[in-house]
């Protein structure tokens, strides 16, 4: 008997209560689409992590000075002198203040002040949009020059260019040279949109900033920034005199360590729809159990006109797996589609199909219909036919 | 030439610590073109005798030759394709598949004799219009009268061109007149050559067979051929 004809005969059995089917098939169903659906989500978002980390470089290192007082204190200089190692290509020391009051005009807004060097918008990969960059100029001279993030710029200048303009940063004036590109918010959900960047010494005079407390570090290659963290740890030890006191962050590792607990969550959420998979699997074979008791007299007429043990187990398997895989396809139809319209429900949520595992969830549905439906077709065929002959 | 050989066949039910016999040792030769009833009452054993020349079930002894195989010693996969090859049954509830066609069950034992589509259908289609049911191939059982379903059911039976043709009670389900019409059908498969094998407990119908083999409590208690003199004239019937 061929196989050809077995699939057809159980797909007139399978589309003959099609309700019955339907509620067989719809563990298999939810489980396959909820697979599909939630690796989706998973390697959107492990792809939007990492998205988030290139915004702001990969190659970042970036070292944080948490102590109080004099012994935990950088000094510019110093810092600057490691940018003539080779495995460091451009350092930028900040300082910070937020909750500044900005004034132009008549418009009062708050704003975070960062005080930095010309290097720090090529190391968070940000462009200038309107105007200039600092320039070590404006470092040496201490100006009061200020680059607005994009959102700054837009509360107080509309479309209007605000280079040459003046603007009061807490009761000191300021002249407006440049401004950047939009960004959007990085990992830490700080953006550079809504942040004014002015010279570091012009940051710690005007605003009484005592230290440098974040300083971001770009190396050459993704190697290098482990050789600059070693280098970067064995000065501040001996600097501090202590290894406490600082925190050194390696941005590969974080977007690696990021993108383990994606991973893992995702992993737990596709075991948990394994689950249910497995649950619609004892579904299937629980209506099949019922199929071979309803159907005895069937098998029994079948085997009395000739049907072989073969032909019953395949004849029930067949249909296990005629019900499994349509629900594993139609499960697969519903995951691809959830994948695809999720975004619009959740803007903030990227999804990215996977169609290996999109295809190997379809794949364990059949799987599911063989071992579920095994036991049940072993059954049918076992039936001596002049006992199933008898029975109504 | 005997299409049927059973010797000292024994049947033998444990029930607890009682043993039931209900064939208590039947030889029985039907030769090839005949025509047989078996008739007695129930618990004769005559259902169990009908099982065993049906390969349905297998005798506790005694030995079965069915067309020339020895049955004892084969598998229940041998046994299925005997079944397959060999026997036609016609079944006193008909037991059509109600899910399927007409058509379609009388494909059901060309499909596992793996005979091809094209054939199998045209088979079925020649089977049915032989018995006046060629137009009807479409229709599920459930949408036929009972003798109509019988016909499909005899259209089955024939569709592999069986050595032997078992019916058991075939008009045991219909009312007298398609009784009748089904009885002189399967007088004319007689009469074109099948062997035929009829279980009943109607004497009315033994009558028209050439052979009659009364059982009682397990044995056989007669066994005689009717004269074709006594045998009822045969009314013209359309088909």
């Amino acid at each position: 008997m061929k196989l050809s004809e077995l699939i057809r005969m159980s797909m007139r059995t399978v589309v003959s209560s099609p309700l019955r089917t339907f509620l067989t098939m719809l563990g298999v169903i939810i489980g396959v689409s909820s697979v599909v659906t939630l690796v989706s989500i998973g390697q959107g978002t492990s792809e939007a992590i990492a998205k988030q980390y290139e915004n702001m470089g990969t190659n970042l290192l970036v070292v944080t000075a948490n102590g109080n007082g004099r012994a935990t204190q950088l000094d510019y200089n110093d810092l600057m002198n490691f940018e003539s190692f080779p495995e460091f290509k451009s350092i930028a020391p900040t300082m910070t203040k937020s909750g500044s009051n900005i004034k132009y005009d008549r418009t009062q807004e708050k704003y975070t002040v960062l005080g930095t060097n010309d290097r720090y918008l090529g190391i968070v990969k940000s462009e200038i949009d309107k105007g200039r960059n600092l320039a070590p100029a404006d470092m040496e001279f201490r100006s009061n020059v200020a680059i607005l993030g994009s959102e700054v710029a837009k509360t107080f200048f509309g479309t209007l260019d605000p280079v040459g303009e003046d603007i009061n940063i807490d009761g000191v004036v300021f002249t407006v040279i440049g401004t950047i590109q939009t960004k959007g918010s990085n990992i830490s959900g700080s953006s550079i949109d809504s942040t004014i960047i002015v010279p570091l010494e012009s940051a710690r005079r005007q605003f009484k900033l005592g230290q440098i407390r974040t300083t971001y570090v770009e190396a050459p290659t993704k190697d290098d920034i482990y050789k600059a963290q070693e280098t970067m740890k064995q000065y501040l030890t001996y600097k501090f005199k202590s290894d406490t006191g600082f925190v050194l962050t390696n941005q590969d590792e974080l977007l690696k360590a990021r993108t383990e607990a994606t991973n893992t969550l995702t992993n737990q959420l596709v075991a948990v729809a394994l689950i249910s998979l497995l649950v619609g699997g004892i579904g299937i074979m629980n209506i099949m159990l019922v199929t071979v008791s309803e159907r005895t007299r069937e098998i029994g007429i079948r085997k009395s006109i000739g049907a072989k043990r073969r032909n019953i187990l395949l004849q029930f398997l067949v249909e296990a797996v005629v019900i499994s895989g349509l629900g594993g396809l139609i499960g697969l139809l519903i995951g691809v589609g959830l994948s695809y319209a999720w975004p619009y429900f959740s803007p903030k949520q990227t999804t990215k199909l996977s169609l290996d595992i999109s295809l190997y969830a379809s794949l364990f549905s059949v799987l599911v219909g063989v071992i579920f439906g095994l036991y049940p077709a072993n059954k049918a065929s076992k039936l001596r036919p002049i006992d199933a002959l008898r029975s109504d | 030439m005997n299409i049927i050989e059973l010797k000292e066949i024994r049947k033998v039910y444990k029930r607890g610590e009682e043993e039931l016999h209900i064939l208590k040792g039947i030889s029985l030769h039907v030769s090839d073109g005949d025509f047989v009833a078996i008739i007695g009452p129930s618990g004769s054993g005559k259902s169990t005798l009908m099982n065993t020349i049906g390969l349905l079930d297998v005798p506790t002894s005694g030995s079965y030759k069915l067309d020339g195989v020895a049955t004892e010693q084969l598998s229940d996969n041998a046994l299925a394709e005997l079944r397959n090859q060999k026997i036609g049954f016609i079944f006193q509830q008909f037991n059509l598949l109600p899910r399927l066609t007409a058509m379609e069950n009388v494909e059901l034992p060309m499909i596992y004799a793996g005979v091809p589509r094209k054939e199998r259908r045209e088979r079925a289609q020649e089977m049915l219009t032989m018995l006046g049911m060629g137009q009807r191939g479409h229709h599920k059982p459930s949408e036929l009268s009972g003798g109509q379903q019988q016909r499909v059911a005899i259209a089955r039976a024939l569709a592999i061109s069986p050595s032997l043709i078992l019916a058991d009670e075939p008009t045991g389900a219909l009312d007298s007149r398609t009784g009748e019409e089904v009885l002189e059908l399967i007088l004319q498969l007689n009469q074109q050559g099948n062997t035929i094998v009829l279980i009943t407990h109607d004497h009315h119908i033994a009558d028209n067979a050439k052979r009659v083999v009364a059982l009682r409590d397990g044995s056989i208690m007669d066994d005689y051929r009717n004269d074709a003199s006594v045998r009822p004239q045969q009314q013209e019937v359309s088909v």
